[in-house]
């Protein structure tokens, strides 16, 4: 498969966060094309031909999602660049912004005009505060070119943006979530439907798309949607860019065609396993996708369709490789307690659920487990998937219950311990349970 | 209305379309456990006990949530559902503190319920749980936060119902608390407890009412609020002699099993229906303000006056003195020298009795009560008919309220306007001449000139007037234009009539119906918002004379008669010198007042708890009490005193003994009562009198119009307008003869009440 360079191109050049560079490399003829020679519907068009899906997580196709938006609606609408990039092992949102900010704002603006919104909002994680300055600052820069702004390029088309920091929740990365907290609420999800392309922020039709996403857009309104999708798979178009996190020799962002060998890319793009050692487990998109063992890797490639039917999903293809020394039970402990913390507390299993769970790994590593801690386990993550508000609580699940399934020995090794020591507890003896514990 | 059929557990129902799932399976007899659902609140999908199994979706959905459309095939029980739920309540109970044995809502527990229904029967819960105290969020409010189950009722309600936005949530995750809007986490608000009212759980309690009765020892009672005019009724709760909480939940609208076989299995009357005009609704005074029944400073035995003091006496030495004082000073006076004054706190019956004495016995014209506003020219005229709470909330989509404060003064008509406007769209105009801080739902707002509230009338009246009434009101002419059209286009207009306009202004109120009907097609209703509990019963039962001046007494008024109406309170100090300048003053009361230590005889009456009775609010619905309390004291009703006193007179008021008998009578004399019993009110609840409505022909417009241009003319042009919103708490938060007795309330204000005069015993 060939590897191009479609996101990363100007990645490697100096000064590569500049317009000037970015002009010298293309920047903005996207732009110039779409508001010279394409209609808004016809922008629509290509981007759906491009096969392109969502960098976000959820994968959902992005042509999809702008020709959702109501044509006749009076209300205004808003285009939205989620950039609360916050999914725990992601980190390439925050290497695009610092090295191709134009290209977000290229891609923001070409949403803007397939939708026809005039304002349209980055929602930036809060703690890439340095990114809200250079966006701010690239901002500027096209407006002074006339890029943005009132009449770009004299086409008659006005659109402003506007980069607005997050303050450090993680369900804020949650579409509804986010737009709760750009109005100056407490973020908490939105009741799904309506869903956003028809009521978004301040009750307007509203497209949110990722950061990588927007970004994919202009090179597909230059080089044609069935370009990219050719890059990728029939299902899965174009490259993505892949942050590998972990045991490897060479962790960092890299850009690879959808529908590439994963092992391929541990081996060969990241020069294998650190220090020679045995693979054991991946996680493949996000600490919210469910594990992979070793032998699912040999089979998985990197595209949307290979992972669900591993039942797994490519997420926000943040990719944690483990080695043979990796104790999984710890590796679930930790991500539990992510979700723990990041829990918004709407709704119950969510709430509850993790708080439960983490409670009772934590007892199992401390050495207190019984025999029946990991059956509980399993149906506590079992009970909370499926049921809750949104998709946090189902991700703090999917850590969970496949680890279990997968790595079951990681776990009962910790209860084998216990057994000897803790066997003479009263509350190990039938009958003597504590229903009351203040 | 457009309907759809859906199939529920292999049952056909038709239903509205996207009427909420949850309501038509419940209404279709498949009730599905809930606990973050509330009827008329924003759906929240936080507790996930609702989860159904809907044909063609991925995962169980929240029926909460869901809205019905043409097809949907349902399933709400199955092992899998079962399952789902065994998890929810298994999650809840996770930390919830399990304390049930000194838990308050312990035994009508929608958590209790839920657990022992759906949930398993031993927690798998083993981990130490995360401990909070309780802690006071204000006077009247408790939070235990490890009892809460997050099920945002509480918020909802803060924002919908009463518009406080007091409650929010600090916090995240599991660690999530309720908190009030203070920087500190306590409670700025007016303390209205429907919070504490809809918490399915302990974690919100009253003040007043934790520790003091398990839910199975109390024996509630369905009666009518004493305080203002619209007429709440309430569930008194009482406990060994004492009320210890006034409630208003709609046990029908629950679970009709945890209803009949958990909440009602302790109660002695057990209600078949919540038709009540205020739905679940009270404020801090009916929630709070009744415990001055409970109050050791009530009086227990007559006092008469002997050598210049007040000292207890019998009911016999009482009730002779009264008689032959009366008798006497009738006789050497002649009748007019002898006034009653009723108070519109009483009930129909003891004000009818008073009236019937007044004017049969002793033969006086001076028969009234203490009115703040005189209401008279208002009904006299009236032209439309009075508007109730559940038709201004459910078929009014125009509203215009000229003047008043109803989250103050009319907690009820406040609630009625934004469930208006939040289930219906209602547009509502507001003319005030303050900013009235808790009706933000209002579409528009008009802001006048303190005391041009007649302009606004005489404009909406006459367009020949806007000029003027531009002038007066400080309003643009575009802007009583715009009102105009409000009024006057509106196919169905509900009109509130606040308590700041006086004699032609109130006419025009009850004028201004009739000639937009007259106009063509359309509904017009109009609220006066009265002040207390039975204004209108005091004017229905013929207190209609006019209210005494201080300086009659003396010259003029040799003896008064005072049934529960404290003048030196209500009217000044002017009243003091008046009363002893009188020969005879007799006082019926519950503490001793200001008036009562003046009075000659003070006979120790019977609260609204103890008596049986009907009152008539300010949409002219008659409404029972109901007696709830045993005797703790030597009291009597009102209308036996006066009915003992009379036969010791000679003569016979027909009393019977009993309140049902007088309302008999009442119901065959005054107009508009008849046909009502009290068996009908114990099955209807609210009955409207009919009015008798002046038709628009008799009335002479073009002299009222003269009139109103008088009192327009009259408003001072130079004030301006008050830019500030009253104070919260304006009209709740005072001391009241009532309130000031309420242990809870005193602390909580920090009234400087008196101290209880001593007496001699």
């Amino acid at each position: 498969m060939e590897k191009v360079r479609v996101l990363s191109a100007r990645f490697d050049l100096p000064d590569s966060h500049t317009i000037e560079v970015y002009l010298r490399t293309g920047g903005y003829q996207a732009l110039r094309k779409a508001l010279a020679e394409m209609t808004p519907e016809a922008v629509i068009e290509e981007v759906k031909r491009s096969a392109l899906r969502g960098r976000g997580g959820a994968g959902f196709s992005t042509g999809m999602k702008w020709s959702f938006v109501p044509k006749d609606s009076s209300k205004p609408k808003y285009v939205i660049a989620n950039a609360d990039e916050s999914e725990p092992g992601t980190c390439k949102d925050r290497v695009l912004m610092e090295k191709d900010p134009h290209a977000v704002i290229e891609g923001i603006l070409l949403a803007a005009y397939a939708v026809q919104a005039h304002l349209a909002f980055i929602y930036i994680r809060g703690e890439y505060w340095y990114l809200k300055e250079r966006l701010e600052y690239a901002i500027e820069e096209a407006r002074a070119h006339g890029f943005v702004g009132a009449n770009i390029l004299g086409s008659g088309f006005s659109c402003d943006i506007i980069v607005h920091p997050g303050a450090g929740a993680y369900i804020c990365g949650e579409e509804t979530a986010l737009m709760e907290s750009l109005e100056g609420k407490r973020g908490y999800p939105r009741i799904k439907p309506p869903f956003p392309a028809v009521v978004g922020l301040y009750g307007c039709p509203t497209v949110i798309n990722n950061v990588e996403t927007l970004a994919s857009v202009p090179p597909i309104i230059l080089n044609g949607g069935d370009w990219f999708r050719r890059l990728g798979t029939e299902k899965s178009g174009g490259t993505r860019l892949f942050a590998v996190s972990g045991h490897v020799a060479r962790p960092g962002v890299y850009e690879l065609p959808m529908g590439y060998s994963m092992k391929r890319m541990i081996e060969e793009d990241c020069g294998g396993i650190r220090g020679g050692k045995r693979l054991k487990a991946v996680i493949p998109g996000g600490s919210s996708a469910p594990i992979l063992t070793a032998e699912e890797v040999e089979q998985c490639t990197l595209d949307f369709e290979s992972l669900l039917a591993l039942k797994s999903m490519l997420g926000s293809g943040a990719i944690i490789v483990m080695d043979e020394d990796t104790d999984i039970a710890q590796v679930v402990y930790r991500i539990t307690k992510f979700y723990e913390h990041e829990s918004c507390g709407w709704c119950v299993p969510c709430r509850e659920g993790t708080r439960w769970m983490r409670k009772l790994l934590e007892r199992l590593l401390r050495g207190e487990g019984r025999p029946k801690d990991v059956d509980l386990l399993y149906e506590l993550a079992r009970n909370i998937f499926g049921t809750t508000h949104c998709p946090l609580g189902d991700a703090a699940a999917w850590a969970v219950y496949p680890a279990i399934e997968k790595f079951r020995a990681d776990f009962e090794k910790y209860v084998r311990a216990a057994a000897v020591s803790v066997s003479a507890e009263p509350s190990d003896v039938p009958g003597a349970r504590r229903l009351l514990v203040v | 209305m457009e309907t759809v059929k859906v199939i529920i557990n292999g049952k056909e129902v038709e239903a509205p379309k996207g009427k909420l799932l949850l309501e038509v399976c419940f209404d279709a007899g498949f009730p599905i456990p809930n606990f973050c659902y509330y009827k008329d609140l924003p759906p929240q999908a936080a507790c996930r006990m609702c989860l159904v199994r809907i044909e063609k979706m991925g995962r169980l959905q929240t029926a909460c949530t869901m809205r019905v459309s043409e097809g949907m095939v349902v399933t709400t029980e199955s092992e899998e559902i079962r399952r789902a739920r065994m998890a929810m309540v298994d999650f809840i109970l996770a930390n919830h503190p399990l304390d049930c044995p000194v838990c308050d809502k312990g035994g009508e527990c929608e958590l209790q319920w839920m657990a022992m229904n759906y949930g398993d029967l031993l927690a798998r819960f083993d981990e130490q749980k995360d401990a909070t105290g309780e802690y006071p969020l204000s006077p009247f409010i408790w939070l235990d936060p490890q009892r809460c189950i997050l099920c945002y009722r509480c918020i909802r309600v803060c924002d919908e119902w009463v518009e406080n936005h007091a409650l929010g949530v600090r916090g995240r995750g599991a660690h999530s608390v309720i908190v009030g809007n203070r920087p500190d986490g306590t409670l700025a608000c007016e303390h209205c407890g429907n919070c504490v009212e809809v918490c399915p759980v302990g974690a919100l309690t009253s003040t007043n009412f934790r520790f003091r009765a398990r839910p199975w020892d109390i024996r509630d009672t369905v009666t009518t609020c004493t305080y203002c005019s619209d007429g709440c009724q309430l569930r008194l709760s009482v406990r060994d002699g004492r009320v210890v909480r006034a409630w208003a939940k709609d046990l029908t609208k629950m679970d009709a099993e945890f209803a009949n076989k958990v909440l009602f299995s302790f109660r002695t009357a057990p209600e078949t229906r919540h038709n009540w005009i205020n739905e679940e609704f009270l404020c801090l005074k009916g929630r709070y303000g009744n415990e001055f029944v409970n109050s050791p400073d009530r009086l227990r035995v007559p006092l008469l006056r002997r050598n210049g003091r007040l000292e207890p006496a019998t009911w016999e030495e009482a009730l002779k003195y009264v008689a032959q004082r009366i008798l006497e000073i009738k006789r050497t006076y002649g009748p007019e020298s002898i006034a009653c004054i009723g108070s519109p706190r009483l009930t129909n019956e003891d004000l009818y009795v008073l009236a019937k004495f007044g004017r049969q016995v002793l033969e006086t014209p001076h028969v009234t009560h203490a009115m703040d506003v005189d209401w008279r020219p208002f009904f006299k005229r009236l032209t439309v008919p009075l508007l109730t709470q559940p038709e201004l909330r459910e078929q009014m989509p125009t509203i215009l309220l000229i003047g008043g404060n109803p989250p103050e003064y009319n907690p009820l008509t406040a609630y009625s306007l934004r469930a208006a406007v939040h289930r219906h769209g209602a547009r509502l105009y507001i003319v005030s001449a303050r900013p009235i801080g808790r009706l933000q739902v209002a579409t528009r707002f008009f802001h006048i000139r303190p005391g041009s509230e007649p302009a606004v009338w005489l404009a909406l009246l006459d367009e020949g007037e806007v000029e003027r009434a531009a002038e007066a009101t400080l309003l643009t002419r575009e802007e009583l234009y715009e009102l105009r059209r409000f009024v006057w286009e509106a196919d169905r207009l509900a009109l509130l009539v606040g308590r700041e306009v006086t004699g032609p202004a109130l006419e025009a109120a009850a004028v201004l119906g009739g000639m937009l009907q007259a106009k063509g097609e359309r509904i017009v209703r109009v609220l006066p918002l009265l002040r207390f509990n039975n204004s209108l019963g005091a004017l229905d039962m013929g207190l209609v004379a006019e209210m005494l001046v201080p300086e009659q007494v003396g010259p003029q008024i040799k003896a008064l008669y005072l049934m529960g109406c404290d003048l030196v309170r209500f009217y000044g100090d002017a009243w003091r010198q008046a009363l002893a300048r009188a020969e005879l003053v007799v006082a019926h009361e519950l503490f001793l007042t200001r008036t009562a230590e003046l009075a000659h005889v003070v006979l120790p009456a019977m609260s609204f708890a103890e008596l049986d009775g009907t009152f008539t609010n300010n949409a002219g619905q008659v409404q029972r009490i109901r007696r709830a309390l045993g005797v703790a004291g030597d009291w009597r009703p009102d209308w036996m005193i006066i009915d003992q006193i009379a036969a010791k007179m000679g003569a016979d008021l027909g009393c019977r003994h009993s309140a049902a008998n007088i309302f008999r009578e009442i119901a065959e004399t005054i107009p508009g009562y008849q046909g009502i019993t009290y068996a009908r009110l114990n099955e209807e609840g609210a009955i409207q009198t009919e009015r008798p409505l002046m038709p628009l022909e008799v009335i002479d417009r073009a002299r009222l119009l003269e009139r109103l241009r008088a009192q327009v003319e009259a408003i001072d042009h130079t004030a301006e307008r008050l830019q500030e919103p009253a104070p919260l708490g304006i009209g709740l938060f005072e001391p009241g003869t009532l309130t000031e007795h309420v242990p809870l309330l005193r602390q909580a204000f920090g009234w400087d009440v008196r101290e209880s005069v001593e007496v001699s015993r």
